[in-house]
């Protein structure tokens, strides 16, 4: 069940949309974390109205209660970047994970549209580097996914956690494709095979680097807003 | 009791709060303020972070449920949550008892 509309009184507004603007992230999880926000409000100011102050003092002090933005940002912005990390990081383990059928095993377009692959050392080189730079991307990214979901068991699992996630998933976005750049040019290969590099790996690694730059910017910190401004409220 | 000092042991809490029945996040909150007798003093919007965060670990489920005529998100605490209560109980008495044997008249 999806919750009721956001944001029901213009005061909360201004609370909640401060706290909005404070927060980049998975859009979802924003919402919901920012409905959640607004239910307490609704309900802590229902309950001092119950307690007997008046309603503008009630709201004010469920605000107060609830924390100065910036340190409720702050927190909710680990949150956020986790989420964005686990979806980033999924996001690169879908995409290589059907790489190798693509291009060595299953499928094979290497072996369609190219001619034979040079038996040089440099070849070779670049062949091994493929097999074990994509065994570890495939490896991290999976073991990524459990630590930044089942991970918090065990550990603190924050903004640190999500920004390593972020940019090993931009060296694997970066390195895979490069790597397979330089075995296509060695290869000698049809005009088709540059093609369907672009379409299916090429195109795929890039929108996960897009959602890495995400989370990087959800881990970000969180600026500070002078705290006796908030208190005054 | 300040924030500082509840922070280490609010996952614990909160776990301990949703033991019995599911809750939505304000009756979570209530919850933990009548069973500290007041004494907690925490910014309450920090909570939320750590109930998704002790979702994320297989702690708790939640999902949106109409509650007192509100769609809400409420949290149940799941197999993985008991267990984790019962020793987070188990550790607290040791801790307890260390400390308070350390602390208490000579």
């Amino acid at each position: 069940m999806r919750p009721a509309p956001l944001l029901r009184h213009s005061r909360q507004v201004s609370y909640l949309g401060e706290l909005d603007a404070a927060l980049t992230g998975p859009r979802r999880l924003k919402r919901d974390l920012l409905q959640e926000a607004a239910d307490h409000l609704d309900d802590a100011t229902e309950a001092l109205v119950e307690a007997g102050h008046a309603p503008s003092e009630a709201r004010a002090r469920a605000e107060s209660d609830f924390g100065p933005v910036a340190e409720v940002a702050d927190a909710y912005a680990g949150t956020l970047a986790v989420a964005s990390a686990r979806r980033t990081v999924g996001l690169l383990l879908f995409v290589l994970s059907f790489q190798p059928f693509l291009w060595d095993k299953g499928v094979n377009f290497g072996k369609m549209f190219s001619k034979e692959s040079p038996d040089t050392w440099w070849y070779a080189v670049l062949d091994l580097s493929m097999e074990i730079g994509g065994g570890i991307a495939l490896f991290g990214a999976a073991l990524a996914l459990v630590v930044t979901g089942l991970g918090g068991r065990w550990f603190p699992v924050g903004r640190r956690t999500a920004r390593a996630a972020a940019f090993f998933t931009v060296a694997a976005a970066v390195f895979v494709p490069l790597n397979a750049s330089v075995m296509l040019v060695s290869d000698g290969v049809q005009p088709q095979l540059w093609g369907l590099a672009a379409l299916l790996m090429v195109m795929p690694l890039a929108i996960t680097v897009v959602s890495a730059w995400g989370t990087i910017a959800s881990a970000r910190t969180v600026v500070s807003e002078p705290e006796a401004v908030r208190q005054q409220v | 009791m300040k924030a500082d000092a509840v922070r280490g042991h609010l996952d614990a809490l909160i776990l301990a709060a949703l033991e019995h029945r599911p809750l939505h996040g304000y009756a979570i909150i209530e919850a933990l303020t009548a069973r500290s007798g007041g004494e907690l003093d925490l910014p309450t919007g920090t909570v939320y972070p750590a109930l998704r965060r002790l979702e994320a670990a297989g702690y708790l489920d939640s999902d949106w449920s109409e509650a007192s005529g509100r769609k809400r998100r409420t949290y149940t605490l799941s197999r993985a949550g008991h267990k984790r209560l019962a020793a987070a109980r188990a550790e607290w008495q040791v801790f307890a008892r260390v400390v308070g044997g350390a602390l208490g008249p000579a």
